[in-house]
């Protein structure tokens, strides 16, 4: 965690300061998400306006469910990655992401630069499969995660519904990080018998 | 839920009762718990084998965003099903259910029973798509979804990790109402 904060330079020139969250600040979540328009909080899952789901979202964080990086400038919080950690269950190998920006930030590299960010902490964080949902529409962001070797594990019909009720695909996609590990060490391997 | 309790007699197994969880269900619920054998608990998303998880998961079920039921023979709770669902955001109008029946009542049409209730409940909420997920080697609950008209969704690669480490297939069924 030496590495954070530190600053990231976007494509614009635009430098951004990108740290761990060690703890909630509530007070700044709540600005940061009131500040949405509505039809852009729809596509978080919980109502983070309400007092009892920003306490929630806090405890998460303290307990070691949740692990978060935010992006800000001038001290202001204008992007945030979640990484949903299961503690127990059947899928407690995989880590889900999440990334929110705020909207006159969006379109700068913001959210590429925390998805790129949380994804190399969920491989730290040893997960075997990191896990995201797209809307089938989003293509960029469906590119970006593919340039990154996610793949598509398949799509969820009508799984999304938008502020006007409309209904939308939702793409799963998953990173199987033992399979990388294991893709680069035969490589090396192979490497290594071109080179004798 | 003014339909509960509901009695109902499976052939050869006499009468059970279905009705919604209840806060003074803490006891039987436990015990109902900690009988499931830890190969199948492992299925479940939190140990329900601590005291503390199922006073929390009981004071959960009294939320307008779940559907607890449970199925009682002679008092004792035999088997528990939900439908639980986000009151916000993007999948507002998806439940999953989750059906968890005793293992020595497995196998005589209780988790059909309950999966159907729970059904009904779902359509009374105006939850427009109900989902299930379950290991791809779970061929009993695949074929009672099938029954009851849900079709295999997607399957995900190695999302299941078991009690010895080993990974399974993940399947997701659903069905749209």
């Amino acid at each position: 965690m030496s590495e954070y904060p530190k600053t990231v330079t976007l494509k614009d020139g635009l430098k951004v300061l990108m740290d761990v969250k060690r703890q909630e600040n509530i007070e700044q979540s709540r600005i940061f998400f009131t500040s949405m328009p509505p039809e852009d909080r729809l596509y978080l899952r919980r109502d983070v306006t309400s007092q009892k789901v920003l306490e929630e979202r806090a405890r998460e964080l303290a307990d070691g469910r949740a692990f978060r990086l935010a992006t800000y400038v001038n001290d202001e919080m204008i992007g945030e990655a979640n990484l949903d950690r299961p503690l127990y269950g059947w899928t407690r190998h995989v880590a889900e992401m999440r990334v929110v920006v705020a909207r006159q930030h969006q379109g700068k590299g913001v959210g590429k630069a925390l998805i790129r960010e949380i994804f190399s902490n969920a491989v730290r964080l040893k997960y075997t499969i990191v896990e995201a949902n797209v809307i089938e529409e989003d293509t960029k962001v469906l590119d970006l995660l593919e340039r990154i070797g996610f793949h598509r594990e398949g799509v969820l019909r009508n799984q999304a519904m938008d502020f006007y009720g409309k209904k939308h695909n939702i793409v799963v996609m998953s990173f199987n990080v033992d399979d990388m590990w294991k893709d680069l060490s035969e490589y090396y391997h192979s490497f290594e018998i071109y080179k004798t | 839920m003014a339909r509960y309790p509901k009695s109902v007699r499976l052939r050869d197994e006499g009468v059970f009762s279905i009705r919604p969880l209840r806060l003074d269900d803490f006891n039987a619920f436990l015990m109902f718990s900690r009988d499931i054998p830890p190969e199948d608990r492992l299925f479940l998303r939190r140990d329900v084998s601590d005291p503390e998880v199922v006073q929390k998961m009981i004071a959960e079920s009294q939320s307008e965003s779940e559907i607890w039921l449970v199925t009682l023979k002679d008092q004792r709770i035999v088997a528990q099903g939900s439908i639980q669902r986000s009151l916000h955001g993007w999948m507002r109008h998806v439940g999953e259910m989750r059906l968890v029946v005793a293992r020595d009542f497995q196998r005589r049409g209780l988790g059909s029973l309950l999966a159907r209730e729970l059904f009904i409940c779902a359509i009374g909420l105006k939850i427009e798509k109900v989902m299930a997920k379950m290991a791809i080697e779970q061929l009993p609950s695949i074929k009672c979804l099938e029954k009851l008209g849900f079709q295999k969704e997607v399957v995900l690669h190695n999302y299941i990790k078991d009690l010895n480490g080993l990974y399974h297939d993940m399947l997701i069924m659903s069905q749209e109402i």
